[in-house]
This record gives C-alpha cells, structure tokens and sequence, in this order.
C-alpha cells in the first residue's frame, strides 16, 4: 500500500472538486453488502451517494471521465503501474449522520479479478479508510467472516491524498462525524507492483 | 385565522407513481448545496424553476429545464384552484429538496424566509418522517428591512408557534413572509419535499 499525498497539482485538486460538486448525484440506499455473516458481524449501513463515471458498458458520464481519468495515471506512476483497463470510476460521497458512527461493511470492490485501486480524496474529512488483516481470493472469492477482525491500517481522508492497494485488501469507511466525505475510486487492471 | 392550510392525501395515485418510480428512484440526479440559511445545513437538490436571487422584487420570469415541471406544474395549479379559488399567476421558485439529518447540536435549521416579496410558499411532502423533519412556523414575518434568516445565534429571538409532520403526499401551504424552517432528525431518515413559491 501507498498513501500520496498532493498526487495532483493544487489546481487539479480544486478543479475536481468544484466539478464533483457541482455534478448531479445519485442517491444508493444502501452501502452495505449481502453477507451471510451480518448477524454475527457489527457493521454499519447507511445510505450514501455516488455517481459511476465508468462501468463495464464503458464511459457513463464523459465530462467526468476527460476530467478525472488523468488522475489515475498519474497515481499509478508512483507505484509503476503500467494502467492497462478500466474497471469502474465511481463517486461516493457520505456525510455525518446523527446517531451513527462506526465502520461500514468491510468489501473489496471486485472479486474476480486482479486489480489496483487507487482511492483519491476529494476534500479535508473525517471517516478514515480502514484495512483489515483479510485479502479476498480471487479462485475461490467468497467474503470471510468478520467476526473477528484486525485493522491493520488507517488512513485520514485528507484533500489532494491517494492511497493505492492491491484490490483483493478488504477494507472499509468509517463514518464521518464533523463534516462531509467525498472520495474517487478508481479499479484498475494492469501490471505492476501490487498485482502478482 | 390559521397559520396554514395542510391537506393529507393530497396527490393522486399516478403522482404517487412518478415519485416512488421516478423521484426515490437511483438514477434520479440531485445536486449538492453546501449552502442552504447557511453551510450548516448542506442538502441535496433538484431545481425545477431557480429563484432570482439577485432581485429583491418579484420582477422575473423563470424557465425550467428540467422535466419535473410537467410533475409540478399540475399539483399547483391544482391545489390552487381548489383551496386558492384561482389559477397560478406566477411561479418563483420550485425545486425538490432531499435532506437528511444535520449532525450539528441545533434542534432545527435557521428559520428564514425564500423572498422578501409577497408570495405563497406550498410544501409537498414526497415521504414520510417518521420521527423529526417537521416543518416549523415563527412567531415572526418579513417586513422591509429585516434579515431574511435568523442565524444560530439569533435562535432566541424566535419562538416556534406550529409543527407540521412530513407525512407522505400531504400538500401545505402557508404565507411565504412567515419565517419557517426544519426540524433537524434524531435518526438517518431522509426528507423529500417539492417546494414551490408562487402567487
């Protein structure tokens, strides 16, 4: 794992920002995923935001995607990725919500697949990104129990910071408290130092 | 003589539709607004006619573009004519507003008012909250010269004089000076409201 941070130029960072912002958004009731464990498990759900700029059909949202992609590539540079696909570019954006507190649902945004994942903050925030001792395997992807669990890392959302893993890490949000969180995941196929 | 006019059950069943199919939808686009009275209580938007907010008179045309207003148009105009005795004159502003809870140590948002002109502020609730999210009314009204909103630190100078419970499809109308505002949620239910201003 690499954490980056000012990855991009301050006017980048600002750039991004405003155009996020001011983007329509589009409200997912749940972040949570279907897990046999929920009941042993003591995860949070909440709903949150997100926008898909990329998918599996190709570009979603081509405004965003001219504006951000380069993002990725730059990031990748820093642990000489060669980028080679696209999986998902996607939004998400949290805010505090009273009464709630905790860690989401632990995942990995793909499981079949080898992939990089490059996690762009978009603004200062709380709700730190965790990383739990547990990989996800790729033949055999089923999600693990996490009944039991160690953090292994975390990391302060922190405006212009990218931290980039190998995607088969589980890890999870925490959620905010003081003030919005707005983040860009990127899942990117290639070949490099985090990809066997 | 009653501070506003509320109806329950306000919107047909193909309105309903729309909502459930369309509205509460996930590809339905809303926009964020840090700024609401002010950045303590940021939401989610979707603007059907924007207000004028560079003039302080009621001397503006608005045009939409977005197609909500073929969803709005008919509820006002309705409700006009039925509890109103005439047809809409002019619409100011209309947008759906989605808000969740504020996680700040404030009971309710800033109370304000939308324009400092005379008008007609009608609220179409498009679900219902179940605990929290009312709509509060304040002992005080828009007179020339005042601030349009009541900041945090004016809270004392205002005093709730009614509640009105966000109750799926029900349509509230009040006078638009009246200074009102949202109560804040104890959980992380959501709001969706149509607003609409007119005479």
């Amino acid at each position: 794992m690499m954490i980056v941070d000012d990855v991009i130029s301050k006017d980048y960072q600002e750039y991004i920002k405003k155009l996020l912002l001011s983007n329509p958004w589009y409200l997912k009731q749940s972040l949570d995923e279907n897990t046999k464990f929920a009941d042993q498990e003591h995860f949070v759900d909440v709903p949150g935001w997100t926008n898909v700029i990329f998918n599996n059909d190709g570009v979603v949202q081509r405004e965003l995607y001219n504006a951000i992609t380069p993002l990725a590539y730059i990031a990748a540079q820093h642990v000489a990725f060669e980028v080679n696909s696209l999986y998902y570019i996607r939004t998400f954006y949290q805010h505090p919500y009273p009464g709630k507190s905790g860690i989401t649902n632990p995942h990995v945004d793909i499981n079949d697949e080898n992939h990089l994942v490059c996690l762009y903050y978009v603004m200062d925030a709380d709700g730190d990104t965790v990383f739990f001792d547990k990989t996800n395997d790729i033949e055999n992807s089923i999600r693990p129990s996490f009944k039991n669990y160690n953090i292994i890392k975390s990391v302060t959302p922190k405006q212009g910071r990218c931290i980039l893993f190998d995607g088969r890490q589980y890890h999870a949000t925490t959620l905010p408290q003081k003030g919005p969180r707005c983040v860009i995941n990127f899942n990117l196929g290639g070949s490099g130092e985090f990809i066997p | 003589m009653n501070l506003f006019h509320e109806v329950d059950d306000f919107l047909t069943e193909e309105e309903l539709g729309i909502v459930d199919n369309n509205i509460m939808s996930k590809d339905f686009p809303w926009y964020y607004h840090q700024d609401s009275t002010s950045t303590l209580f940021p939401f989610f938007s979707h603007v059907i006619y924007a207000r004028n907010t560079a003039r302080d008179d009621d001397d503006y045309k608005v045009l939409s573009n977005s197609p909500m207003s073929h969803f709005m148009g008919p509820i006002v105009n309705r409700y006009c004519k039925k509890y109103l005795n005439k047809p809409v004159e002019k619409i100011y502003r209309s947008c759906l507003n989605l808000s969740f809870g504020w996680n700040v140590p404030y009971t309710h948002m800033e109370p304000h008012v939308d324009h400092k002109f005379e008008h007609h502020n009608l609220l179409i609730y498009l679900n219902t909250v179940n605990q929290g999210g009312e709509t509060i009314i304040f002992d005080k009204y828009y007179f020339e010269g005042m601030d349009t909103c009541f900041t945090i630190n004016e809270y004392d100078k205002v005093e709730s004089v009614a509640s009105i419970s966000a109750q799926r499809g029900k349509a509230v109308c009040f006078d638009g000076k009246l200074f009102h505002s949202i109560n804040n949620f104890p959980t992380n239910d959501k709001r969706v409201v149509l607003v609409t201003t007119f005479k």
